[in-house]
Order: C-alpha cells, then sequence, then structure tokens
C-alpha cells in the first residue's frame, strides 16, 4: 500500500520540486542587478585592498609585486607618521564622542524644555549639519590663527584675560588639538541634537505623569526614566560617532591644509590618502595595509560597543 | 477619605486659537463622594471625567473652586504630597523595568524619615502584587505580559503607598470583551479588600454599573445625575441620562400630554392616576425596551391588536432568554430609527405580521419636557 502511495505521489512531488527551483531562481534573477553592483564595487574592491595589503610594493601601473607577506604591515606599523596618525586618530576619538553625546544631550534637554521658539532654536542648532565643513573650517582657522598682523578674534579673548597669545594652527600640539577637537564636536554637534530632540520628544508623557503622581524627583525621572528610553539612540549615536571620529580626514584638512604630517595633525585617513595621492604617495600596498589596521580597530570598537549596548539593555 | 468638591471649575484655552471662548471642561462641580465607595464618572467621550480625575490627583490644577479630601483642602497641594494613587488608561508601566521594580518604584522616591529599607521595598511590592494575584510575574517585563496581566501591575504600583484615593481612567477600554467583565469584578473585589475610595473614569455604562456603588452621570463637563446605579437606571433625571443608560438603548418617541393623559400619536398609554397634574404640553417619552409588555390574541399569537401602543414590525430576533421584537414608529423623536422592545421568548410573535402592539410598564416608561428635557413623569 506504502509504495503505491508514493509512486502516485511522485510525479506531483517532482513537478513541485522544480516549480520550486523555479522561482528561486526567479528571485537570484532579481536580485541579479544589486548584486552586480555591490559584487562590483563593494566585495571586489574589498578584497583587493585585502589582496594589495599582503602584496610587497605593489604597481598598480604594471599590476606587479615583488611577493607576498606582512612586509606592508611591519612597514606602516613602524613608520613614525603613521604611529602620530594613530596617536591623533585616538585623541580626537576619545575626546569628542563622549563630549559632543554630552552637550548635544544636555542642548537636547534645553530645547525640549522650552515652550516658545523651539523652532527657532532647533533650526538654529541645526544649521551647522547643512554648511560647508571646508568654508567653515576655514572660518575657525581665521578665528584661531596668528600672524604677523594680528592674532585672530580668539587671542583678542584671551588678552582680555591676560592669556595668550597662543598660535592655535602653527604652534603647540595641544593647541592644534584643542582647535581641532572644538571644530570636531562643533561639526558632529547638529546630528546628535537632532536625533536626541526626536528621540526625547517620543517618550510618552504619561511616565513622566505616573513618575509625577509618585512623587518622583525630577533627577530621579531623568536617569530612571528618561535616560533608559533613550538609551537605544544613545546607542546609536556613540556607535556611529566612533566610526565616523575614527574616519575624520576632511576637518583636519579645513584647518590645517593639506600637508598633515607636517603640522603633525594626521588621522589614519589621512596616512591613507598620503601613502595613495600625496607628495610621498605611490605606495598602493602601505595605503591598504593602513587602511586595513583602520577597519580592525574601528570593528573591535564597535563590537565592544554592541556588547555593552546589549549588556545594559538586558539590565 | 471623603472627597469634596465646591465649585470645582476648569476651563482651557480653546485649541483653535482663533477662538476666544474656553472650552469648559469642569463646571461647578460640588458634590461629595463618601469614604471607602467605589465610583463610576460616566460620560461620552470629552465631557470632561478624565479632567476631573486629573483635578482630584492634581496633574491639573482647576481654575475655580476647592477639592477637599476629608477635611484637608488640597487644592493647591501638589500631586505628589496628595498620597493618591492613579491608575492610566495606558498603564504607563516603565516598559525598561520589570514587575518588581515596577511596583517598587513610587517606595523609592521616598526621602528622609519614610525612607524605606530594600527588604521592606520588597515585602510591600510582594503585599501589593498579591493583593492583584501578580506575585509569580515578579521577574516578567512589561512587555511579557497581556493587556489584562499589565493593569493588575499598574494597579499594584498605585496601591503600593497605600493611597488615601485610588483613581483609575479608564480602566478596561484596553482589553477585550471576556478580560474586560473579569478586571471589573477583579476591580470591585480589589476595593472591597483595601477600603480605598476609589474613583474610575468610563464611557461605557455597562462597565460604570456594574461595579460602582455610586455613578456620576456627566455631560459637557456638567454633573447630570448622581446616585446608585440602579437608581440612576430606574429615575433618570433627564433625557440625556436615560438615553445614555441601558443598553440596548431607551426608546424616544414624540408625544403629549392632553387632559391629564399622556398620548404617542392616537395610542394613550398612561392616564390620569400617572399623570397627575402635570401641565397639558408637548414630550418625549422614553420607553425602557424592557418595559414593553405583549398580549397574545387568538390562536396565543400576537397579531397587533392587543395592546396600547402600536408600531411598525420589522423584525423579530430571537436570542435564546429574550426575544428582540424591532419596531418603527412615526412618532419616533429622529425619523427612521429602529426601536427594540425586549420580551420574554414564551411569546409568540409572528414575524409576518406588519403590525405589533404592547402594553407597557408604567415604572418604565418616562416622560420629559420637550424644552428643558427634564423629567416630568
Amino acid at each position: 500500500m506504502s509504495s503505491n502511495v508514493t509512486e502516485v505521489n511522485r510525479p506531483l512531488t517532482r513537478s513541485n520540486n522544480w516549480k520550486k527551483r523555479l522561482s528561486g531562481l526567479k528571485a537570484w534573477l532579481y536580485l541579479l542587478p544589486a548584486l552586480i553592483f555591490l559584487g562590483v564595487f563593494m566585495i571586489y574592491p574589498l578584497i583587493d585592498v585585502l589582496v594589495y595589503s599582503f602584496e610587497e610594493g605593489y604597481n598598480s601601473a604594471s599590476q606587479t609585486s615583488f611577493g607576498t607577506g606582512f612586509y606592508n604591515y611591519a612597514y606602516v606599523l613602524h613608520d613614525p607618521y603613521f604611529m602620530q596618525a594613530v596617536k591623533n586618530t585616538f585623541i580626537i576619538v576619545i575626546i569628542t564622542v563622549p563630549l559632543s553625546t554630552l552637550l548635544a544631550l544636555l542642548i537636547s534637554l534645553g530645547l525640549n524644555s522650552i515652550k516658545k521658539l523651539k523652532e527657532l532654536f532647533q533650526t538654529i542648532f541645526f544649521l551647522p549639519y547643512v554648511t560647508n565643513t571646508l568654508a567653515v573650517g576655514l572660518v575657525f582657522m581665521i578665528m584661531f590663527k596668528k600672524t604677523p598682523y594680528t592674532d585672530g578674534l580668539i587671542n583678542m579673548v584671551l588678552a582680555i584675560f591676560k592669556r595668550g597669545p597662543i598660535d592655535f594652527i602653527d604652534g603647540p600640539y595641544w593647541a592644534k588639538m584643542f582647535v581641532m577637537c572644538f571644530y570636531t564636536i562643533w561639526v558632529v554637534l547638529p546630528f546628535k541634537v537632532l536625533i536626541l530632540t526626536s528621540a526625547l520628544a517620543s517618550v510618552d508623557e504619561v511616565y513622566y505623569k505616573a513618575a509625577k503622581i509618585d512623587g518622583t524627583s525630577r533627577f530621579r525621572m531623568f536617569t530612571h526614566i528618561t535616560l533608559p528610553m533613550i538609551s537605544p539612540m544613545i546607542f546609536y549615536l556613540v556607535i556611529t560617532g566612533f566610526i565616523g571620529a575614527f574616519k575624520a580626514y576632511s576637518d583636519e584638512v579645513a584647518i590645517f591644509g593639506t600637508n598633515l604630517n607636517a603640522s603633525g595633525m594626521n588621522t589614519i585617513v589621512g596616512y591613507v590618502y598620503d601613502m595613495l595621492y600625496g607628495d610621498a604617495g605611490g605606495y598602493p600596498s602601505y595605503a591598504a595595509a593602513a587602511a586595513l589596521i583602520l577597519f580592525a580597530i574601528v570593528f573591535t570598537i564597535t563590537v565592544i560597543n554592541l556588547l555593552i549596548s546589549k549588556k545594559t539593555s538586558v539590565k | 477619605m471623603r472627597i469634596k468638591f465646591e465649585g470645582l471649575t476648569k476651563r482651557f484655552p480653546n485649541r483653535n486659537k482663533k477662538i476666544k471662548a474656553e472650552v469648559v471642561a469642569v463646571d461647578n462641580f460640588t458634590f461629595e463622594i463618601p469614604d471607602g465607595k467605589l465610583v463610576g464618572l460616566l460620560g461620552p467621550s470629552g465631557c470632561g471625567k478624565s479632567t476631573a480625575l486629573n483635578l482630584i490627583c492634581g496633574l491639573e490644577t482647576p481654575t475655580e473652586g476647592k477639592i477637599f479630601f476629608d477635611d484637608d483642602d488640597v487644592t493647591d497641594i501638589p500631586a505628589e504630597n496628595r498620597g493618591v494613587g492613579m491608575v492610566f488608561q495606558s498603564y504607563a508601566l516603565y516598559p525598561h523595568l520589570n514587575v518588581k521594580k515596577n511596583i517598587m518604584f513610587p517606595l523609592q522616591n521616598l526621602k528622609g524619615d519614610q525612607k524605606l529599607t530594600k527588604e521592606v521595598m520588597e515585602a510591600k511590592a510582594l503585599e501589593a502584587a498579591k493583593i492583584v494575584q501578580i506575585e509569580e510575574l515578579m521577574d516578567r517585563k512589561p512587555n511579557e505580559m497581556s493587556g489584562g496581566q499589565q493593569q493588575r501591575v499598574a494597579i499594584a504600583r498605585a496601591l503600593v503607598k497605600m493611597p488615601r484615593v485610588l483613581l483609575l481612567d479608564e480602566p478596561l477600554s484596553n482589553l477585550d470583551a471576556r478580560l474586560r467583565i473579569q478586571t471589573r469584578e477583579e476591580i470591585k473585589r480589589i476595593q472591597n479588600e483595601t477600603e480605598i475610595t476609589t474613583v474610575f473614569v468610563t464611557h461605557d455604562q455597562e462597565e460604570a454599573m456594574s461595579i460602582s456603588d455610586l455613578i456620576v452621570v456627566m455631560k459637557d463637563g456638567a454633573v447630570h445625575q448622581i446616585g446608585k446605579p440602579q437608581e440612576v437606571y430606574d429615575q433618570p433625571a433627564n433625557l440625556f441620562v436615560a438615553k445614555f443608560l441601558g443598553t440596548p438603548p431607551i426608546n424616544v418617541f414624540t408625544g403629549k400630554i392632553k387632559n391629564g393623559q399622556l398620548y404617542i400619536g392616537e395610542d394613550m398609554l398612561l392616564g390620569k392616576d400617572y399623570v397627575k397634574d402635570v401641565k397639558d404640553q408637548e414630550v418625549f417619552v422614553g420607553i425602557r425596551p424592557e418595559g414593553f409588555v405583549l398580549r397574545e390574541g387568538k390562536d396565543g399569537v400576537q397579531d397587533g391588536k392587543n395592546g396600547c401602543f402600536h408600531a411598525e414590525l420589522l423584525a423579530v430576533e430571537v436570542m435564546g432568554r429574550d426575544t428582540s421584537v424591532v419596531f418603527s414608529s412615526a412618532d419616533s423623536e429622529i425619523a427612521g430609527t429602529r426601536h427594540r422592545a425586549i420580551v420574554s421568548s414564551d411569546n409568540n410573535v409572528d414575524p409576518e405580521a406588519k403590525k405589533v402592539a404592547f402594553d407597557v410598564n408604567p415604572k418604565k416608561v418616562f416622560v420629559f419636557s420637550k424644552e428643558s428635557q427634564e423629567r416630568l413623569i
């Protein structure tokens, strides 16, 4: 009996299988355009960079190299310019990401609590986001720069307090780093303010009402209701903030010009660019190795961030 | 705790800024809620019942008038010092905290001498959880529970500080039909056990009727009637109250009082014994669905002849215990209304008959003035 049943069913199953396979093919067919683009412009270059980073002295014109190995990594890691770039990048990341997030939170709380002219202030805080980074960088440079003719706006202010003058652009390392961090925070702030104000506004008013009836202090409302409720947004900002700060380059160029090695303000991405196209350029292998080191750093930090955010949200 | 209102009024500026006139959400409340009772504020949406609740708990400050808890004037006392517990319509459970932490939240706010140790707080939280029977759910997060369970947690959180007054805003509106009946009995039980004066707001008359010791019927910010549910149902003060209470709703007809007798069209419904000395005038007549009596004609079938009130038969709906007779009348308050009489299913009504005739139970007939809509008989 049972064999009979299978006999009868077999043609049916076969045609079903065939149909299933066809519809699977159809799905791939629909995906094809996207897959081609992703493959050519994302996956192939990624693999290529990985390959270059292990090929010693790769020449893009002749498509030749001397051999394979870890030489490029060894070179980059021993290059004082690269180490300076790593140091600069880390300082910028560690200072600007927490500080800008905290500032954005304070500004958003302020914006959220005012009633009159709220839209106006929101617009003002968002304006830097739509202005050109290079133009603003130029303005920063003029404000901070000390020239033979003028000490610059900031030094004029400092003079009131009997300090300075300090050359922020060509002067000591900490002064340059101060300008750099100040500028970076100023540039990233508007987006964070925008995200956090909408996150704060999305917290249901009823929680605050309930908390008020239960006699909750304002501080406790903030730490026990507001913060946990907007924590996914804060984590989002911290993670994207870390990634963005690690990839910083144009902001540095905006203030210190293209020769970042000379001013000692280079970043990792700046180093990669220099290795490719800079005055000392033409070394795609070194650039590839540096880029992959950067990838490893960003990847590690992001994983740590995600682990922390998961841990706190489970709590 | 007695709650007493004296001329309590709340006015809001109109949402449409071009209209200068203010919206009166609560209009001159002067009444008292007795100690330890379960009171339902009942009214259609937008009648100001939630505003009244917010005034009691202190989330809103009144424009005029005073609120007393026993003999203490609490009008200017902020919400956190009034000793009220509130359950919100959406429950407002903190989604990131588990049940235990949610219930403990109000206790953790205590400061100074009132500060409790962790052990005492946990014991109190467990006690509150036991009252609402959720002690085995203490580690759940709000989104891991059903609506009914969330509701209980919200009640436990409101009870944990042993408030003087418990307020519930539309407590059953987010529950499905079956849970609603269960939960309303639960609320009644919890109120009986704790003996805390409880005020709840609802737009569902059945809900209010079933569990309240006292109901306050509101419309447009004004109180229309206060009384025990059965009293309000049996003796509605005006047409609005009569229409608002009861399912199926009361049937309203236009009629007139002539020579001391009540007429709907040509049919004389009530005689001089009932009408007494009410002046001749145009009136609205409300008859509860259960106020109609069918009298059987020959062959034991209702034939539309016997009885004092005649109408066009539309349909007969058999519902097991009862039979619902659907009819229309030329003298309906709103033309074309399908009226409904609920009669015992022992009655035989011929669905094919065009006409139906009823007698009426005079206790279920209410007469209202056409102008003021106040009750006359």
